[in-house]
């Protein structure tokens, strides 16, 4: 179980990281060629550990509360998505840091975005303190990273949620929280499988990609 | 995952509990045991909110004079939250029960049987609640729709209808002082029959502290028992939802369960369910405020509730299914939930939730 003060500790980290470090490699990679280096690729690492893994929470949560094993069930799902993450992020910083310079960008807003929002619900919300505008901040990261994916990914499962809630009767209306979330889980990750991919065609390897999720 | 719980012999760190009845009742029943999360930041969470409540009530004799429960009479069980006097039980037990409420002489219908009360979200306005300082964030104050009269709070209830009760506050109905008066909500049970053997279980710290309350009556056959009313937490907040895998309500009904295992055993180191008889039946009731009927939480009570009706399918909160009537024989096999008796009341009687009843009998 994950403590507060770790909890903190590990996002003012990253967030560092997000706004400090990575652009400034980004510039510099910009200014000459697309190509990567050890410090973005290790930027790339921490960057997709932390999204993937967050992500990997968020579409576990309500799928996972209906199983016994609920706890081991959402770790799973985290280090899944962490992992995916954390080798997708790598090899995005390797081959091109003006890629991961841009999902850092995105990330930064995502996260003042959540803890835009997560300050609100502090506001309004009896039990919420500043532990959960971080949070929110952390899940604004992990969607800001990729949001294209997220984005898709959220839209066809509140699609195919609204499919079953209409075609399945036992199908409930909650049900189609479970649906959304867990494609806009599946949508970040594949949008950072897609990333690497896409880095690695850029960077000059003679692999094409047959489609793009940039919008 | 399961959270380790303890008796705690000296009560729980607040106002002690104290009776409204009479010494004599207060004889019969005997003291409230009290469990609760042995976990330190769990008991420093309760403490706190437990200070800013008033007293345990425990009136467990009935005012109203009743014949006895007969061997082959039945036992009506209600579980509902009543929205903060919101739900009109004298109604409800007029048209659901065939109860019409009178503070000695009540006039049972021919079909009316006993009953107990599982309530969640009862309320009791008083000046012995204590005044605490703003500093603490309180929970809004809910304010149900208001019938002509006013809202009868859970003691007036229990006197309006002759009824025993046990109720035990677990947090404040928020921090006003009206004329004089605070409000505080929790658990209760009401009931025709005798309560004894009281207990109280505060359940780890979610959201807000919630005490599970229960007893043990004469059931059908003079079979002991157990009544528990239980309600969880809706939501912990967005950080423990997200490290702790959003196993709050999971984490409640381990620790309600754990407690009434040690209740059981008297202490002694608790096996899962399953591998261990139950020397009492028991029916534990309440709002599980779930979000589906599927929740790892509910389906852990059922693994300890083998003989639980099954869920009909109705949702009794919104979209929600959230209310549900677990049961277990225990080591006794005489009494049995009878088949096909579990409903949800289908109107609301000014509560947000439908109640749900089941009846209990003695096995053919």
């Amino acid at each position: 179980m994950m403590h507060a003060r770790p909890a903190v500790r590990g996002s003012i980290v990253l967030l560092s990281l997000l706004l400090f470090g990575l652009p400034s490699q980004a510039d510099d990679a910009q200014a000459q060629e697309p190509s990567g280096s050890t410090g973005a690729a290790i930027g790339g690492a921490a960057l997709g550990l932390a999204s993937g893994g967050m992500l990997g929470v968020m579409g576990s949560l309500l799928p996972c509360t209906e199983t016994l094993e609920q706890l081991t069930c959402v770790r799973a799902s985290a280090i899944s998505g962490g992992l995916i993450g954390l080798g997708s992020g790598t090899l995005v910083g390797a081959w091109d840091s003006s890629r991961l310079a841009s999902a850092a960008k995105g990330a930064a807003i995502g996260f003042g975005a959540g803890a835009a929002v997560g300050f609100v619900l502090k506001e309004v919300v009896r039990q919420y303190g500043w532990l959960d505008v971080v949070s929110a901040g952390a899940i604004g990261l992990s969607i800001g990273a990729q949001p294209e994916g997220a984005a898709l990914g959220l839209g066809a499962g509140l699609f195919v949620g609204s499919v079953l809630w209409l075609a399945v009767p036992s199908w409930e209306l909650p049900d189609l929280a479970v649906t959304g979330l867990l494609g806009l889980a599946v949508g970040g990750v594949a949008a950072w499988v897609v990333e690497a991919a896409e880095a690695n065609s850029s960077g000059g390897s003679g692999v094409t990609i047959p489609f793009s999720l940039r919008l | 995952m399961s959270p380790a719980m303890k008796l705690e012999p000296q009560g729980p760190a607040c106002p002690p509990a104290h009776s409204t009845g009479s010494d004599q009742a207060i004889g019969a029943a005997g003291r409230i045991a009290w469990y609760g999360p042995i976990g330190a930041g769990d008991g420093r969470a309760n403490a706190r909110w437990c200070a800013t409540v008033g007293p345990v009530l425990l009136d467990p004799l009935p005012a109203a004079r009743l014949p006895a429960l007969a061997r082959d009479d039945s036992l009506a069980v209600v579980s509902w939250n009543i929205l903060i006097g919101g739900g009109d039980l004298a109604r409800f037990l007029r048209d659901e029960l065939g109860y019409d409420c009178h503070p000695t002489s009540p006039e049972p219908s021919e079909y009316a049987s006993h009953f107990v009360l599982l309530i969640q979200e009862a309320y009791r306005r008083s000046e012995v609640i204590p005044d605490v300082p703003e500093s603490f964030r309180f929970p809004p104050r809910i304010v149900p729709p208001s019938p002509p009269e006013g809202w009868p709070d859970i003691r007036e209830i229990a006197h309006r209808c002759g009824l025993a009760l046990f109720y035990v506050p677990s947090q404040r109905n928020g921090p006003e002082t009206l004329e004089g008066q605070r409000e505080d909500k929790g658990n209760a049970i009401l009931s025709t029959l005798p309560l004894r053997d009281p207990i109280a279980v505060e359940l780890p710290f979610e959201a807000g502290r919630k005490v599970a309350v229960g007893a043990t009556v004469d059931g059908p056959g003079r079979t002991d028992l157990r009544v528990v009313s239980v309600h969880l937490d809706v939501a912990s907040t967005l950080t423990r939802t997200l490290t702790t895998a959003n196993t709050a309500r999971l984490r409640q009904s381990l620790g309600l369960l754990e407690s009434l295992a040690l209740a059981e055993t008297s202490g002694a180191p608790v096996r899962p369910c399953g591998e261990v008889p139950h020397p009492i039946a028991t029916v534990a009731a309440g709002d599980f405020n779930s979000w589906s009927a599927g929740e790892s939480a509910l389906d852990q009570m059922r693994i300890c509730f083998p003989e639980s009706p099954p869920w009909d399918g109705k949702p009794t909160y919104g979209p929600f299914p959230t209310d549900f009537i677990f049961f277990r024989r225990g080591g006794d096999e005489r009494i049995e939930h009878l088949e096909g008796s579990e409903r949800r009341v289908e109107e609301r009687y000014g509560s947000d939730h439908h109640a749900r009843i089941a009846w209990l009998g003695l096995r053919e």
